[in-house]
């Protein structure tokens, strides 16, 4: 009913399911700052799983490998998201 | 051409319900609080010299400088109309990423675009996906492009009378 | 032609119009701003693919990012006159 298909929805869940026990085993830290660059155990790490698990399913399909992945990648993109897209600093 | 008066019915709901969305996230996110960059602050203070408000004014001023909810819920709009709920997710993914290319954390801008995307979700039956965009697009008309003192001064007293100033 | 692109075509219009016609450079950035999300809306109305939602995307956040830019600088400019 959300997403067409039963099965298709469930996958969604799973990749973040992954993400956040993946994320809790490399220590993300679980408290949320607003104010910060770096990413924190819910907030890139959600959006980014949702949002990768979403593009996977409409470039190739979404199964059981593919959801799992997308869920290592995303909190490995938390842990390090204050290195790859770091505040702009404006030349001086 | 034809005019069909349920289609003004819609795109007023849609209007109101896109607005509502973007102004209580991005209040509730601290846009009205404090300027981004230092654009914002030449807004916000240019518009307080004109007779507005200085927090309505760093308000419009992080608009420009950062796409936020306002942007999410165009996005989401456009991407629900072209792709179904999965494109949401897809741009809620895109919104963070030009967030953080313009010097912004994206927690407004990420939220923003899913709480519009399950808006539209929820509204869906009654109301297409279309409509949504042109709402967009008439709200963000009400603020950035009718009356710059007037809308400045309603966002200050919105996020005065959350208590988030 | 469609209710809602005939809209977003004649609000386009009357921003695209005061961006001319007002003389305070804050504030034609801010119909700027206007203008940029009636054109992403009306690439998306008239693409209808995934394709044409990727466009309006890279075109608005681009779009943005030089607005950001434009922003900073009439700060930093307004700091170096001492009118800031």
């Amino acid at each position: 009913m959300l997403v067409g298909g039963k099965l298709e929805y469930l996958y969604y869940i799973l990749s973040v399911v992954t993400s956040l026990v993946v994320g809790l085993v490399i220590g993300l830290p679980p408290k949320v700052d607003i104010n910060s660059f770096k990413g924190n155990l819910f907030f890139p790490t959600v959006f980014i799983a949702l949002g990768l698990a979403a593009v996977t399913d409409f470039l190739f399909t979404l199964n059981l490998v593919f959801s799992i992945l997308v869920g290592v990648v995303s909190s490995l993109f938390s842990k390090y998201v204050d290195v790859i897209f770091p505040g702009v600093s404006y030349g001086g | 051409m034809e005019v069909n008066w349920m289609d003004f019915i819609k795109l007023l709901i849609s209007t109101g319900v896109c607005w509502t969305n973007f102004v209580l996230v991005d209040t509730y996110f601290g846009l009205p609080r404090k300027p981004g960059v230092s654009g914002a602050e030449v807004i916000g203070k240019t518009l307080e010299r004109m007779g507005g408000d200085i927090n309505g004014g760093y308000f419009m001023g992080n608009i420009v400088c950062s796409p936020d909810a306002s942007a999410g819920t165009l996005m989401a709009s456009i991407f629900y109309y072209l792709l179904g709920f999965k494109g949401g997710l897809i741009a809620a993914l895109l919104i963070f990423i030009g967030n953080r290319l313009c010097n912004d954390p994206g927690y407004a801008g990420t939220l923003g675009t899913f709480s519009a995307t399950v808006l539209i979700h929820l509204l869906s039956g009654f109301i297409e996906p279309k409509y949504f965009i042109g709402g967009m697009v008439v709200a963000i008309f009400t603020i950035q492009g009718l009356y710059h003192v007037g809308a400045s001064k309603v966002l200050g007293y919105i996020g005065r009378k959350l208590g988030m100033i | 032609m469609d209710i809602l692109v005939l809209l977003i075509g004649v609000i386009s219009f009357i921003v695209g119009l005061r961006v001319f016609l007002t003389r305070n450079r804050v504030q034609r950035l801010l119909y700027l701003c206007c203008l940029n999300f009636a054109i992403a809306a009306l690439i998306a109305l008239y693409i209808k693919s995934p394709m044409g939602g990727v466009a309006a995307a890279v075109y608005f956040i681009g779009s943005t990012l030089s607005s950001n830019a434009i922003a900073h600088t009439i700060g930093k400019v307004q700091r170096l006159e001492g009118r800031g």
